[in-house]
């Protein structure tokens, strides 16, 4: 994976086939949100469910959240967020975002590692647990609600995927820090700004990536946040941080990103752009 | 006498993987999770750490880093 290009894993549930592809020209929407909204507008036809995380999920704090976005039963488009470890574990798998279309027929339940993805008929849910690489994975389970993890969730998100009972991804890959010393510089500066987070620390269970155990954790997120923390998929609580702009640079560039402020400080029209492009043609 | 890092509030940990992240960035200059000497194996409200005694691991720093304070470093 570099630095200047995305990876989008397509799965078709109705053929039961995968494709990974790179992309060289979707780098200005970032992730989350915006990578999201340029997927779906790009495939629209395919009515998909798409998951991103963003350059951030796993690798520095409170930035742990996964993106989904699917048109609900009354085909409005909408996003919800979670928490667990599915985006830091997508982010290392080096997946920037998975887009599901079709419809399952004959089996049940997906397993993504690398550079495979199977699809298996599980009759007794609770063998999904044997599937994935121990440690390292993730899991998201469909139902009346989608869960993450056994703990987390996308709160009250409507979304489903027809025949798919679980789906789970093996964080197997390596996300290389060019400059150690800086990386760890940026990285306490952030942990040390705690103060800046709209919620308390707590002892319950925490997404990847966030020492807060925050009680709130468990549920999805539903507060209006700005754009560049959405782009970057972080926690809601933690937006003050996320949408300081010279900290983000300092983010990205210390992974080795090519952004500049004006990438940063233009997300908001560029995904506004693309809200109205979709918003007038679905 | 060695100095080994033991988790002994482990029932504390509430599966941030910070440590992780450390012991890999220690390890291997990158965030790998199957190069880090501490493994987190998180089910629900359950998290069980796991620390690779085949290297070195006293590093002070994951002790510092842990926000539940979970981790010390044990002379045996």
């Amino acid at each position: 994976m570099t630095k200047n290009s995305k990876n989008i894993l397509h799965i078709n549930l109705t053929q039961q086939d995968y494709q990974l592809k790179t992309y060289n020209d979707l780098n200005p929407f970032i992730g989350g949100v915006g990578l999201s909204l340029k997927l779906f507008l790009d495939n629209k036809e395919k009515n998909p469910v798409i998951f991103s995380c963003g350059p951030l999920s796993g690798i520095f704090p409170f930035a742990s959240k996964i993106c989904v976005l699917y048109k609900d039963k009354n085909s409005n488009l909408n996003e919800a967020y979670g928490g667990g470890s599915f985006a830091a574990k997508l982010r290392i798998l080096g997946i920037d975002a998975i887009i599901i279309y079709g419809k399952l027929k004959n089996s049940n339940f997906i397993s993504v590692e690398q550079n495979k993805v199977d699809f298996i008929c599980l009759k007794d849910k609770d063998k999904i647990a044997q599937f994935g690489i121990a440690g390292r994975k993730s899991t998201l389970y469909f139902g009346r609600r989608v869960g993450i993890d056994k703990y987390f969730s996308f709160g009250g998100a409507d979304f489903n995927i027809i025949n798919l009972t679980a789906l789970t991804i093996s964080g197997e890959g390596e996300i290389v820090i060019p400059n150690q010393k800086e990386y760890w510089e940026v990285y306490t500066k952030i942990l040390e700004k705690k103060y800046n987070l709209s919620v308390q620390y707590s002892s319950c269970p925490s997404c990847f990536g966030c020492p807060a155990g925050c009680e709130f954790s468990k549920e999805g997120e539903e507060r209006k946040i700005a754009t560049l923390p959405k782009c970057l998929v972080s926690c809601q609580f933690a937006e003050e941080i996320y949408k300081d702009i010279s900290l983000v640079f300092s983010c990205l560039t210390v992974l080795g990103y090519k952004y500049n402020h004006e990438d940063l400080e233009n997300i908001s029209d560029l995904v506004g752009g693309l809200r109205k492009e979709l918003s007038e043609s679905i | 006498m060695t100095r080994i890092l033991i988790s002994p509030r482990e029932e504390k940990c509430i599966g941030c993987g910070l440590c992780v992240i450390k012991a890999s960035l220690i390890e291997s200059s990158s965030i790998n999770l199957s190069k880090s000497f501490i493994r987190l194996y998180s089910e629900g409200k359950k998290n069980i750490i796991s620390i690779d005694y085949g290297r070195k691991v006293d590093y002070k720093e994951i002790v510092d880093l842990c926000p539940q304070n979970c981790f010390e470093i044990k002379e045996v």
